[in-house]
């Protein structure tokens, strides 16, 4: 064969997860010292195939294989990727923030004296030459602890470095990163590709990834759906392919129409170090998109309301009445749900059965005297996964032997279960399978539409924040910077100049609110 | 696009877990069986009813303190200071039925475990210890206080009040048995059965998820450890009744084969996983073991190297077949 060596090729992956196809046979190949940047919406494959490469999982047995420097190779785990000089920093970082850089580098692979013995000398030696090489801002002796999310990120880089790793796979750098820290990332992006460095770059920041790539690959629901060029990379065309269907096809079946009448009113919402002065009016019917980047506050704001973090000042009323709340008990006895953006940590049971999920605040309802028959459970939950098209075998299954899209299904049930007025949905179809994000979709808008519950949405994906919203607020830096209140406004361009700072913060809001 | 196609075959794979509930439930329950079957054939006395009765008489206390001790477990904690409670409440019991009002004995001896119970629960809940760290001490100064309130010798009442708890039968089964079936029962009703039940398995199954849910993480925890403070002052009850005396001796290591039946019962110690019917069965088979060994004349030495091999080896048996299951 007289094919042109490529330094990582993956070809014809596939991977097949419980109830879920994650990839459906796609092929990438990047060149020594290049950039690929892999973009599509959540759920599209493109963790999925990161970790594949990085041996963090494994692609389906018997399709597709990867080569490296043209020789196929076998990337069963971790180590084994490493050993063909593949790293991975992954989006949460992992470092140990008590031990020294050094340490953090040389982790399981110290220098030894005598076979036992660490060679601090020497650990600490070779450390500074990597950190001198890629210009780190910090010493090798420093501790992590100390160190900004930034610095931990290129602390991750240094520790690839020193594997002689040649290709870097980044899975969302930036997501936690300021401005300045951004512009210290890509210049050292730039030094590693001119070291021969090969990089694959993950980001939902479609405006970086138009600045640093030499090819972009689209991947969308599992497939790989388009690869542009350096000199076709642009914005639009990006979206066109990752959205790549009319979003009426998901949204907006229902004409929503909110009422002028206010559910909840916020007020100087303050937590003493991140989020400060939000002031909002969510209506009766409405779904209130809250807009923004990973780390903007938006999940802050929603959790000091929901009572799980704690305000320092502010004032939240709900239908007139001021409540004090300081726990996630009294939101749920006045009427407020949160459903979480973790579902697994946060919100599921996992060894629950699905019954119990659905019916766990519920349980003095079903009880008589505290005590529960033994399918009352069972019943109650009967509706919920009827109404909602909770797919399970039986309602005794338990919730970790649910797909994705069915435990937030379950998760959504518990929610609406103890019929909130005001339901704040984090993330409501994060990591969850196309067909079920646009049935949620519908159970969104049917709840809305009943009159019974007003809606606070957050969410990263902008196709679906601007589908739902009737009304959107861009939240940047821990308060609202902006609101976008007719229907026909909400764009991605205007959500994106105030999430990202292009546009300078815009409070004509606050002149709306009445005092209270 | 294949939209709908992905949606769905989560449905096929739900089902799985069908096939294995059986083997679930039943847990440790074949091990029992076998090591019934295996004595009795070695030495048949060892299954006459009346050695079958010893079996579960010598089960009883364990089993009392093992159906708290699976409360605690399955809020992924651990309750060190049951034995030192023992030997408290049944001091306190004892030396209660020597004074003029002989009748309180077993209320305040229960109160006094119930409070040391609570004590543990709100340093657990309260001040965020680590359940090991706090029973650990609460089990220390417990055990001084049996050693104080006992005066530091054995208190001996040969008339006491309540002897029959421990020597006595009703309709042919010790009572000291029935307590602890009693005892069984209705805490398989209070985890099966009740609001409250099911918010210690959702403590014990996720805490984050749990309080995002609007549970008092705090008031199921100070709960849970003082029903296990109450049932090891049940327990220090009925062990002074069968010695007609208590000492500030008394349960030391108890707090160690309540644990054992409870692992060997299947419960996970990371919480929210398991049964007080798998803790049964555990401590069951601990009993089997002590009781078998000894007829089947094993030096005693190896007695205590058999029983740990059993423990590793069941739960070897259970972390495989939860494997299999994944």
């Amino acid at each position: 064969m007289s094919k042109i060596t490529h330094k990582i090729e993956a070809n014809h992956i596939s991977k097949t997860f419980p109830g879920v196809k994650a990839l459906i046979d796609v092929s990438v190949f990047l060149d020594k010292g290049e950039l690929l940047s892999i973009v599509g919406e959540n759920g599209a494959g493109k963790s999925t195939l990161m970790k594949i490469l990085a041996g963090v999982y494994t692609k389906d047995e018997g399709m597709g294989e990867i080569l490296v420097d043209g020789q196929p190779v076998d990337i069963k785990i971790p180590r084994d990727a490493l050993d063909h000089g593949i790293s991975i920093i992954h989006q949460e970082l992992s470092v140990a923030t008590d031990i020294t850089v050094a340490e953090n580098i040389y982790m399981g692979r110290e220098p030894l004296v005598g076979g036992i013995f660490v060679d601090r000398h020497k650990l600490f030696a070779d450390t500074a030459k990597v950190l001198k090489e890629i210009e780190a801002p910090f010493k090798a002796t420093d501790y992590p602890k100390t160190l900004s999310i930034a610095e931990q990120q290129v602390l991750e880089i240094a520790k690839a470095i020193s594997q002689n790793s040649d290709v870097i796979i980044m899975d969302e750098p930036t997501a936690s990163l300021s401005e300045t820290e951004m512009e210290h990332l890509f210049n050292l992006i730039h030094r590693l590709k001119a070291r021969g460095i090969s990089i694959i770059y993950i980001s939902h920041r479609l405006k970086e990834v138009v600045e640093l790539s030499d090819r972009v690959v689209v991947l969308r629901d599992g497939a790989h759906v388009a690869t542009m060029e350096k000199d076709e990379i642009n914005e639009k065309d990006m979206v066109a392919h990752m959205v790549g269907r009319s979003l009426t096809e998901y949204y907006g079946e229902l004409e929503l129409v909110p009422s002028s009448e206010n559910v909840m009113e916020v007020r100087d919402l303050n937590d003493g170090h991140f989020v400060n002065n939000v002031s909002f009016d969510l209506k009766k019917g409405e779904i209130l998109g809250f807009a923004g980047l990973v780390g903007a506050g938006r999940s802050e704001i929603a959790k000091m309301i929901f009572g799980i973090d704690k305000k320092t000042s502010g004032e939240i009323k709900l239908e007139g009445k001021t409540l004090n709340i300081n726990d996630p008990i009294v939101a749920i006895s006045n009427g407020i749900s949160y459903l979480t953006e973790d579902r697994k940590s946060l919100g599921l049971f996992l060894d629950m059965s699905s019954a119990d999920n659905i019916s766990l605040n519920m349980l003095r309802k079903i009880s008589s005297g505290g005590f529960i028959s033994g399918n009352s459970s069972r019943r109650f939950s009967k509706d919920y996964i009827n109404n909602l098209k909770i797919r399970l075998a039986s309602p005794e299954t338990k919730a970790r032997e649910l797909s994705g899209g069915n435990q937030q299904k379950l998760l959504i049930s518990r929610m609406i279960s103890t019929s909130p007025k005001v339901l704040i949905m984090d993330e409501p179809t994060r990591g969850v399978d196309v067909g079920a994000k646009s049935e949620i979709y519908k159970i969104i808008e049917r709840l809305v539409e009943s009159g019974e519950m007003s809606v606070i949405m957050i969410s990263s994906e902008l196709p679906e924040l601007i589908g739902l919203s009737t009304r959107v607020l861009v939240i940047r830096d821990g308060t609202i910077v902006h609101e976008i209140d007719d229907k026909k406004d909400i764009t991605q361009e205007n959500i994106m100049a105030y999430a990202a700072g292009m546009t300078a913060p815009d409070y004509k809001y606050q002149d709306k609110l009445t005092n209270v | 696009m294949n939209i709908n196609k992905d949606a769905t075959p989560a449905l096929k794979n739900a089902g799985d877990g069908k096939k294995f509930d059986l083997i679930n439930t039943l847990g440790v329950l074949p091990i029992l069986i076998l090591f019934v079957v295996a004595f009795a054939l070695y030495e048949p006395r060892f299954i006459r009813a009346s050695n079958i009765m010893n079996i579960f008489r010598q089960a009883s206390v364990n089993i009392i303190i093992a159906c708290g001790m699976t409360m605690v477990i399955l809020t992924a904690g651990i309750d060190l200071a049951v034995g030192s409670v023992l030997a408290v409440s049944a001091v306190v019991a004892v030396t209660v039925s020597l004074t003029s009002m002989p009748a309180l004995a077993i209320p305040i001896a229960l109160l006094v475990g119930l409070l040391i119970g609570a004590v543990n629960g709100l340093l657990i809940a309260i001040f965020k210890m680590p359940p090991f760290i706090a029973t650990l001490g609460t089990m220390t100064s417990f055990r001084g206080v049996a050693y104080l309130v006992a005066n530091g010798t054995t208190v001996i009442n040969n008339d006491l009040p309540y002897e029959a708890i421990g020597n006595r039968s009703f309709i042919g089964i010790p009572w000291m048995v029935l307590v602890a079936l009693v005892v069984f029962f209705l805490t398989w009703v209070l985890l099966k059965r009740t609001v409250l039940g099911t918010r210690i398995y959702a403590v014990g199954g996720n805490e984050m998820a749990a309080k995002y849910s609007g549970i008092s993480v705090g008031t199921i925890l100070v709960i849970v450890y003082s029903l296990s403070g109450l049932l090891s002052g049940l327990a220090g009850v009925v062990q002074s009744a069968r010695l007609f005396s208590a000492s500030g001796l008394m349960g030391i290591s108890y707090e160690l084969d309540a644990i054992a039946a409870v692992i060997l019962g299947g419960t996970s110690f990371n919480g929210g996983i398991g049964s007080v019917f798998g803790t049964l069965i555990g401590a069951l088979i601990i009993a089997v073991l002590n009781n078998g060994l000894v007829i089947a004349g094993v030096p005693y030495f190896w007695q205590q190297v058999v029983k740990g091999i059993v423990i590793v080896g069941a739960v070897l048996i259970d972390i495989y077949r939860q494997k299999v299951k994944k």
